[in-house]
């Protein structure tokens, strides 16, 4: 059972860094980015491409991100610009819209055939409970962990952290205070591509490399979030990693392994039913 | 309660060039076509039945859906293992039950996101997608069962013809379902959920209705795509498929039957035009996708552009004043019968939020056809108290209407009688002023009666969309309508903030005459002073949560405590 646990971790690291992601960019921009995973797999497989056609590993690795990166830029600024006084309902469904857009070109650019991601850091880091954790997992663990942590006191604590707090909270008001929330939305948008390439490529080297079904662990990703209920990004972080761990630990049961890939719906279902007590008339609507 | 009748006025020509294209298409694939030609046209109006599921719950209830193509699923699944069972039953039945299958799926889905922002639905629903789909992928192999399609149907041009039947049905059940009380509470949920309640309807109700007919619609589509191909396979009900027809639904418009037919046909006819041409099809999804955000962006589908509204009627305005003044005339002799009749008992009413006092034990009483101001500086707590009245906070003490206790919910005081309007108005831009105040009376309101209410609120026209509506008359209409349902209290929290000074003087004017002729009571909460003296025969002064003067509006404002709590100052100027 443990042995199971322990091999969850790498897609309990993927689901935390998604959620993350997703728990960013609704703070700043008050979007769930429904297309963040379709986004990670592009870069992800982007930078496989070029990994395969013979570029060096860190040079593809860095035209990965960077081209996650863009992409998300893109959307972000229709996002921003476009959709400013937007519901959140509409600028959610535009990222669906482009989700749609994106698996096009995913099976476009990549077919369904399936790419082989190379690992960033080949060999295990240590053996715990007779499975060796890789050290990309090991890697992610820390990262989405000091994330985490890093951003939470970013925010907290320095100037530009309360800005960005400003702007996610009084869009409008920030502005007439001279704080640019389109810039500071971008750069959200930006950095949260970035862990979303990142979030992919750890979950690519241990399961599937379809690009529809890589761009599907948005929903793991957004239990996660919805874990932290789009505000903490230290639950988010630890619904992830429950998520991961859950579900391989159900996917070692014959049972109830049929039944695996529900283990997220579940989980949104258990958090709506859990965060919508009291909560009766919401003011704005 | 009666079904309303929400007449909509459909433009003849645009129904002339819906039909004929309808028409000339059918013609064509009858005729002319080869079978293949039949079985996608028969894929295209399933594809409609699908993108029109969406405009049920996306387009009436403003709820995003992205598992629809897994309701399809549930009742295809249904239907399969019902016509393996060994006992046959009627087909019809069976096909029944695999509907209801989708229905019940489409309410377990909807529960859970009643309460919270719709993004949340939109969430809930991809991961029910996801599942779904991924169950079905793990049960593959024993998923070969055959159904049959039904005797009379079993040619790709009769089946065409049945798909065809059968849209035209869901089109028509649609239909008269928004002309419903419940279909058309899925429009007031859209756009607020306090209004909703505000106005007698379930919110619950109105959200899980329009999930759940959502979901049977996908149901009737999962029963046609799994007679058409005869058995499915993991690839039949894939989970980005929902994703596609929500795309589609919100590019070309899911909402009208004419946009889904379009859209379907587009679904299918796009994809097959690129791959005859050596272009992949994924193209096809690719514009959906951007097609989509655009409409988005824009706010108009591609068949709305098809869609002009007639010019309202325009209504005479002297001559609706003048039958203003007539009604206020003939009711105030009988309104001397009214006597003093109490028909609102506040009694030691306390709300803390917190360790804050928002309330702190109030006791107020109204009689029958009189208007009492609630007057009061901000914070006072005049809002807490009209949110407490009508349901919508918890509070301690009584709330009494005609000798009831009301302890139930806002939409069941709402309909013993107990009615609000809000501060920033609540009305349903997407109705026309007569549909909204049908709906808001939860009756038939007959022609004269709206007449005398779009006189009384000075609207310009019946039919005129509510979105067209100025700021302030929209504000005005929202009391008309809550004085439609023929309540025995409203509560009018601020209902001239925002009007101009001769706006609110004139309104003032108007409002004097309705207790007598709806037979009410009013209560209004101002901070406007001068239309306090106007309008009310009594005044109630809150502050810091406590009542500290009533009694005459002259008096009261006169009050050194009153003027102390509004001027900020102790001493007389």
């Amino acid at each position: 059972m443990l042995t199971y646990a322990v091999s969850g971790l790498a897609a309990g690291v993927s689901f935390s860094l998604l959620g993350l992601a997703l728990t960013l960019t609704f703070r700043a921009t008050r979007t769930v980015n429904f297309s963040v995973a379709a986004i990670g797999t592009i870069g992800t497989l982007a930078f496989a491409s070029l990994y395969n056609d013979g570029l060096p590993l860190w040079l593809a690795a860095l035209a990965g991100v960077a081209i996650g990166c863009a992409v998300g830029l893109a959307l972000g600024a229709v996002v921003v610009r476009w959709f400013e006084d937007a519901s959140v309902e509409t600028k959610s469904a535009v990222t669906i819209a482009m989700l749609v857009t994106f698996l096009a070109l995913g099976t476009l650019l990549w077919g369904g055939e399936s790419e082989a991601v190379p690992s960033a850091l080949q060999g295990s880091a240590f053996v715990f409970a007779r499975v060796p954790v890789t050290q990309s997992t090991l890697l992610g663990l820390i990262v989405a962990v000091g994330l985490a942590v890093g951003i939470s006191l970013f925010i907290d604590r320095t100037r530009t952290g309360k800005r960005l707090q400003a702007v996610s909270e009084r869009s409008h008001t920030s502005q007439l205070l001279g704080i640019s929330a389109h810039r500071y939305g971008l750069w959200v948008w930006g950095l949260s591509s970035a862990f979303a390439v990142c979030a992919v490529w750890v979950i690519a080297g241990s399961s599937a490399t379809q690009f529809s079904s890589l761009s599907l662990t948005v929903v793991p990703a957004l239990a996660a979030a919805l874990f932290g209920l789009f505000r903490s990004l230290a639950w988010t972080v630890v619904g992830g990693l429950l998520l991961g761990v859950l579900q391989s630990m159900m996917a070692s049961s014959a049972a109830l392994s049929p039944y695996s890939s529900a283990l997220p719906f579940l989980a949104l279902l258990v958090i709506l039913l859990y965060a919508q007590r009291g909560q009766r008339w919401g003011e704005a609507r | 309660l009666k079904p309303q009748s929400f007449r909509s006025r459909r433009p003849a020509t645009s129904s002339l060039i819906w039909g004929a294209a309808l028409v000339a298409a059918c013609f064509w694939v009858l005729l002319d076509a080869t079978s293949y030609y039949r079985y996608l046209g028969s894929s295209a109006v399933i594809a409609a039945i699908l993108i029109f599921s969406v405009g049920v719950v996306a387009g009436d209830a403003g709820m995003a859906t992205l598992c629809q193509v897994a309701f399809a699923a549930v009742s295809a699944r249904t239907i399969a293992l019902l016509s393996d069972a060994g006992h046959p039953l009627p087909m019809a039945l069976e096909i029944l039950i695999a509907i209801a299958a989708a229905a019940v799926a489409g309410l377990i889905v909807g529960l859970p996101a009643l309460r919270l922002r719709s993004v949340n639905l939109a969430v809930m629903t991809l991961g029910v997608g996801v599942a779904v789909d991924a169950y079905l992928q793990a049960q593959a192999t024993q998923n070969a069962t055959i159904v049959a399609r039904p005797a009379f149907a079993t040619s790709e041009r009769s089946f065409f013809i049945l798909t065809l039947a059968v849209f035209g049905v869901v089109a028509l059940l649609v239909g008269w379902l928004r002309t419903l009380p419940t279909g058309a509470s899925w429009q007031s949920v859209k756009n607020s959920d306090r209004a909703t309640a505000s106005m007698g309807y379930s919110v619950t109700w109105a959200k899980l209705s329009a999930f759940a007919v959502g979901a049977a619609i996908a149901g009737v589509a999962g029963v046609l795509t799994i007679m058409q191909i005869g058995a499915a396979d993991q690839t039949t009900f894939p989970a980005t498929g929902s994703l596609i027809i929500f795309a589609a639904a919100i590019f070309i418009g899911g909402w009208r039957w004419q946009g889904a037919l379009f859209a379907g046909t587009a679904s299918v006819a796009l994809p097959q035009l690129f791959t005859s041409h050596h272009i992949s099809a994924e193209w096809s999804n690719l514009l959906f996708g951007v097609g989509a955000a655009q409409a988005l962006a824009g706010g108009v589908a591609i068949a709305d552009v098809f869609w002009k509204r007639k010019r309202p009627r325009l209504h005479d305005r002297s001559s609706s004043d003048e039958a203003w003044s007539k009604a206020v005339r003939t009711a105030t002799k009988t309104a001397s019968a009214f006597g003093r009749e109490q028909v609102l008992t506040i009694r030691n009413m306390s709300v803390s939020y917190g360790g804050v006092v928002a309330l702190d034990t109030v006791s107020v009483d109204v009689c029958r056809g009189e208007i009492v101001g609630l007057i009061g500086a901000n914070g006072a707590g005049k809002t807490t108290l009209v949110d407490a009245v009508t349901g919508y906070t918890s509070y301690k003490g009584s709330v009494t209407l005609v000798g009831v206790e009301q302890t139930g919910t806002p939409q069941a005081r709402a309909k013993a009688g107990l009615r609000r309007t809000f501060q920033q108005d609540r009305v349903v831009k997407t109705l026309t002023v007569e549909q909204y105040i049908q709906l808001s009376a939860h009756r038939k309101v007959s022609t004269a009666e709206i007449d005398q209410l779009i006189a009384f609120a000075s609207v310009p026209a019946p039919d005129a969309l509510v979105d067209r509506l100025e700021g302030s008359s929209r504000r005005l209409l929202e009391v008309a309508a809550a004085l439609a349902a023929r309540p025995d209290v409203v509560l009018l929290d601020e209902p001239v903030a925002g009007l101009s000074g001769a706006e609110a003087l004139e309104f003032g004017q108007r409002l004097v005459g309705a207790p007598s002729v709806f037979g009410c009571a009013l209560i209004v909460i101002e901070h406007d002073v001068e239309f306090v003296l106007e309008v009310c025969s009594r005044v109630f002064a809150l502050d810091l949560g406590r009542v500290v003067a009533t009694g005459k509006p002259t008096a009261v404002l006169a009050d050194p405590k009153v003027r102390a709590a509004y001027l900020g100052e102790l001493e007389e100027v």
